[in-house]
């Protein structure tokens, strides 16, 4: 079942001769728990792509749906709304609020949308990233794996439909790095959700169910390939 | 963490420093906003306690009534109370012991309510009258009766109906009154109980029980009972109610700028200290917006930050603002008089209001910007720097004056154009309250032209028609000299009335400026002007020598004695628009002769200027040499009004014709002297026919009034000043500290440690210099135009001071210097690794 569509999408960069054409005509669809990976080199579009699948950018052209909503014709407020309950993001440089403890950034999306937080859930979830002990640590206090690990915790909080992970492991060693995309993978399936990554990594990449190649803002020559 | 917005709380609990710093700025703020409605409620209320005081606690008089009318106002249903006041009859006093001297009393008769509830008179002595027979007079005249006789009972006649009558009051008490004497005719007041119909003469003085529209009302009610009516204005204008509409607004009007200027300066404060701190924060609010937060649910976050600060602020000001105002009144003595302090509901109400309005007002751009952060910046990891629209500039002169570390402070000071700007404007706006309100109180004090302010006599007799005939002799000067309490006694002579001016002496620039109703007085006549303002002292010798000394003259008092004169040559003036004008008339110098024309009897009788003219015809006139300049005249610190000449008072007595001295001025041993002579010093005036005036009390009010204006208004300097600074250093450690990477890259690329701190002391200092220059040149400006037009000390010989431009400049590139070193310690201590690792 298609959660995610993409019809057309472009995004431009610059005005007359500083025109960049970060994304070109690009078109996909992404069905529900599904696993997909983008890769490309540094520039070709891969992050752009990201950020206009969670509608925290906008596009110069094309559609993006999610559960057949149009992301882009809603207003900012059902934009921001949308984004909280149906996105997750996981970021390379984690991204945490520096003054909320663990928990307090994990439960930050549940908190925006004035929502009672299922304790149960969060428990289990902090159980789940090894942050028992940890949950009112600030981030100051953290290593690098652990903030990461809250950051996909705020990703699941509102338990939304899709994660959007870009680098989630970019500044990670590799055992974290593997630690991290289990955790990743094994949520994704037991939230039924789909989770959609960007990597430089080909043995992270391998694990996807599909991978997306990009290279100078449109879908590769090998297209989506299926692994 | 039970709602999002908590994330406000723990964001002002982890940037203590910073939290604290911007309540200091709003503190500050509500104190000024508690303490102006503090100082205008007291005002307010001191002012309508003091004219209920001195004229009485009344709206509206019915005058000239009869019995009838009197008794039907005081059953109007307009009118809450009143009382019934009788202008009975001037009585000319007949005893013997008493009728040296044309000695009467004014004496009013008052109702019942009249003593009790609307003019309460002021017993200093005895007790208040319950009949018709029983006086409560003036206290001078008490102080008058008690130096001469032990009775109580006075005789005098009265006119009644045009009948002369006898009548004897038995006096009671004694009562103080601001009521001006004139001649030897003092106030007394009887009781009103013979409540006939004695014609029109009965007034009623009324409070309306509505609160608005007073004098419609009052009107009315005079229309229909066919009655004339006065106002206590100065009342009315209290409660905004008196008939000139402009002085109803006009202490609102000075409030409201006042007040409008602190919420400059706060918003100028806060909405830096909260911009600054949403720049530093951008990244956060970006994460808050990738993972759903609404631009709204951002703006409430900025907002809820400044209304949790503001509450922590409103209780500290408001008690701050009433504490320190009544410190400040308890250490200056004399404020208690003008000002009812209290606590005020209102001024409570003002100051939290304001307070928090101001601070919603300063956050709501920076909620908006807040608000309006992008989620992809925040994402990608943009910094603010990145987004900045770097324009080229050289820095030349930067450059030549402080070398290449004063390039790239100047640089990087206008690399952002906004900041640099909204910075410049902070110190700018400091620095033009500081120049304008002092340049305002110079010009405030100057206008209210302070007599007697630096007299040197304490006390004067003033022979009754001076200058003339009547003169206090020898006799009285030494009585004077040896009483005890009395330190220097000076005599002199004070004559205002026709110098001479040789028309080449003339100053024609300061004369056209003069008014015309003055320059009429000082006409030309032949190759002379005769000046009828001149003022002509004859000086003893104790006069001269206080003279003398003051002003460092080398001459003797033989060489006033032998046709030496000094000039007073600074005159105190209006011009055409009616502007005080200082300058001088005459443009004597020293060695100059001048003609002084002998005053003749028949212009002394007549004061015809032909007489003059005459005397200058028949070359009538003595003439002198000019042996001394002086400015003013120092035993009573006045300016004359158009020019003065001091010569020996025998020179007077052949100038005038008179013998002995009109006035003598004394200086007492001690403060307390002046009270307890008081009443022996009126008597003997009163013996040798001269008034007595204790100068020395004219003088304490004054001096109380200058200080207390001068407290008030380098509080409210010194406050805004405080607000300035708390602004200059956050701005500046906010500009400096942001830019910590980059600093990191200066260090690691080589630069010394000097070096380091030239370049970050100059990129503060630099502020500092370019606001001064811009802000010196806008309060330049203001100055020129707003407050030489309002000012009423015209332009011409008035000199606005420089002082508060060099000291503004001088404070502001100090401030900014402190401002930088503060950050530059934390700066010099930085690791040069962590520095370059921080994420801009």
């Amino acid at each position: 079942m298609e959660i995610l569509r993409v019809e057309n999408l472009t995004k431009k960069y610059g005005k007359k001769d500083n025109e960049v054409t970060a994304l070109n005509n690009v078109s996909l669809s992404i069905n529900k728990g599904e696993f997909a990976a983008i890769v490309g080199p540094s520039g070709s579009g891969k992050s752009t792509l990201l950020h206009l699948l969670g509608g925290v950018d906008h596009p110069s052209s094309g559609k993006v749906y999610i559960d057949n909503i149009d992301m882009y014709a809603l207003k900012e407020k059902e934009l921001s709304i949308l984004r909280r309950r149906k996105v997750g993001f996981v970021f390379q440089s984690y991204n945490l609020i520096p003054v909320l403890t663990a928990e307090e950034n994990m439960l930050m999306p549940i908190l925006l949308d004035h929502a009672k937080e299922d304790k149960n859930y969060i428990r289990e979830l902090l159980k789940l990233l090894g942050l028992e002990d940890r949950k009112n640590h600030l981030p100051s206090e953290l290593s690098g794996g652990q903030q990461q690990r809250v950051s996909i915790g705020r990703a699941l909080a509102n338990k939304p439909s899709i994660i959007l992970a870009d680098e989630p492991t970019g500044n990670l060693d590799s055992k974290n790095s593997r630690e991290i995309i289990e955790l990743l993978k094994y949520s994704v399936k037991k939230y039924n959700q789909t989770l959609i990554l960007i990597t430089h990594d080909l043995n992270i990449a391998k694990m996807a169910d599909r991978v997306i190649s990009i290279i100078d803002g449109q879908i590769g020559e090998n297209g989506v390939m299926d692994l | 963490m039970k709602d999002y917005t908590a994330i406000t709380t723990k964001y002002l609990r982890q940037h203590r420093k910073r939290t604290i710093l911007t309540i200091c700025g709003i503190v500050v703020a509500i104190t000024m906003f508690t303490a102006v409605a503090l100082i205008y409620y007291s005002i307010l209320n001191g002012t309508i306690e003091r004219i209920k005081k001195d004229s009485g606690d009344f709206e509206v008089g019915f005058v000239n009534l009869s019995k009838s009318k009197a008794e039907l106002l005081k059953l109007n249903a307009e009118i809450e109370y009143g009382c019934v006041v009788n202008k009975l009859e001037v009585l000319q006093i007949m005893d013997e012991i008493l009728a040296d001297k044309e000695r009467s009393l004014a004496i009013k008769a008052y109702d019942q309510d009249a003593f009790t509830k609307v003019f309460k008179p002021q017993l200093v002595q005895g007790r208040l009258p319950q009949n018709s027979k029983e006086l409560i007079v003036d206290i001078r005249f008490w102080h008058i009766l008690k130096g001469k006789t032990q009775s109580q009972t006075i005789t005098g006649k009265a006119e009644q109906d045009g009948v002369e009558i006898e009548r004897v009051y038995n006096i009671v008490g004694a009562y103080t009154t601001r009521e001006i004497i004139s001649g030897m005719t003092y106030p007394a007041i009887t009781y009103l109980d013979d409540y006939a119909d004695q014609g029109n003469q009965y007034s009623y003085f009324a409070t309306l029980k509505d609160k608005k529209h007073k004098i419609d009302i009052a009107e009315q009610v005079a229309r229909d009972t066919g009655t004339e009516i006065i106002f206590n204005k100065e009342l009315l204008y209290m409660y905004r109610q008196g008939p000139d509409k402009d002085r109803n607004d006009a202490l609102e009007v000075m409030i409201i700028t006042i007040i409008s200027i602190i919420i400059l300066a706060t918003i100028v404060v806060i909405y830096n200290a909260f911009n600054t701190s949403i720049i530093e924060r951008i990244k956060h609010f970006g994460i808050l917006r990738a993972i759903g937060a609404t631009k709204g649910q951002i703006r409430n976050l900025v907002l809820r930050e400044a209304l949790i600060m503001s509450l922590i602020a409103v209780p500290i000001g408001v008690l701050g603002g009433h504490i320190g105002l009544y410190v400040t009144f308890k250490i200056i003595k004399g404020f208690s008089e003008w000002f009812k302090l209290g606590i005020y509901p209102q001024v409570i109400g003002i100051g939290t209001l304001l307070g928090i309005g101001t601070v919603l007002l300063a956050v709501l751009i920076p909620a908006i910007s807040a608000s309006r952060i992008a989620p992809i910046e925040a994402i990608r990891g943009n910094s603010m720097i990145k987004r900045e629209k770097v324009k080229k500039r050289r820095g030349i002169l930067a450059k030549l004056l402080f070398s290449f570390e004063g390039q790239v402070a100047y640089r990087n000071m206008r690399r952002n154009g906004k900041r640099f700007w909204l910075t410049t404007f902070s110190l700018v706006i400091s620095l033009v309250i500081f120049i304008f309100f002092n340049n305002f109180i110079d010009m405030t004090l100057k206008s209210l032209g302070m007599v007697y302010e630096n007299a040197e006599i304490e006390g004067c007799f003033q022979a009754e028609g001076r200058g003339r005939t009547e003169t206090l002799g020898i006799d009285f000067i030494n009585e004077l000299q040896v009483l005890k309490g009395v330190s220097k006694v000076y005599a002199f002579n004070a004559y205002v009335g026709p110098l001479l001016i040789d028309k080449d002496k003339l100053n024609t620039a300061y004369y056209n400026d003069f008014l015309d109703k003055l320059k009429s007085k000082t006409v030309p006549y032949k190759d002379m002007y005769i000046c009828e303002m001149g003022q002509l002292m004859g000086y003893d010798e104790n006069a001269f020598n206080y003279t003398r000394q003051k002003n460092n003259l080398s001459m003797t008092y033989s060489d006033l004695e032998n046709n030496n004169v000094i000039l007073i040559n600074k005159s105190e003036s209006y011009n055409t628009e009616g502007k005080t004008i200082l300058g001088n008339l005459t443009k004597y110098k020293i060695g100059d002769e001048i003609k002084i024309p002998i005053i003749s009897k028949a212009y002394l009788e007549t004061g015809e200027v032909k007489h003059i003219q005459e005397a200058i015809d028949k070359q009538d006139y003595l003439t002198f040499k000019i042996a001394g300049i002086i400015e003013k005249e120092d035993l009573l610190d006045e300016s004359p009004k158009a020019f003065g000449i001091i010569v020996s008072n025998e020179n007077f007595g052949k100038i005038i014709g008179a013998a002995g001295y009109n006035s003598v001025g004394l200086k007492y041993d001690s403060k307390e002297d002046s009270e307890t002579l008081y009443e022996k010093l009126s008597n003997l005036g009163s013996e040798n026919g001269a008034k007595f005036f204790d100068i020395y009390k004219y003088m304490k009010q004054n001096k109380d009034i200058m200080l207390q204006a001068m407290t008030l208004s380098y509080g409210f300097i010194v406050l805004i000043t405080l607000i300035a600074i708390i602004n200059i250093i956050h701005t500046i450690t906010i500009n400096l500290l942001v830019k910590k990477r980059e600093f990191a890259v200066f260090k690691a690329i080589g630069m010394t440690k000097e070096q380091f701190q030239k370049l970050v002391l100059l990129e503060g200092t630099l502020y500092g210099i370019f606001a001064s220059i811009i802000g010196s040149a806008v309060s330049y400006l203001l100055v020129n135009m707003l407050l030489k037009k309002s000012n009423p000390v015209a332009a011409y010989g008035i000199e606005y001071p420089t002082w508060p431009y060099v000291a503004g400049t001088l404070g502001i590139i100090g401030i900014t210097f402190i401002a930088a070193l503060l950050p530059l310690r934390k700066l010099n201590d930085m690791n040069i690794i962590d520095g370059l690792r921080i994420e801009e």
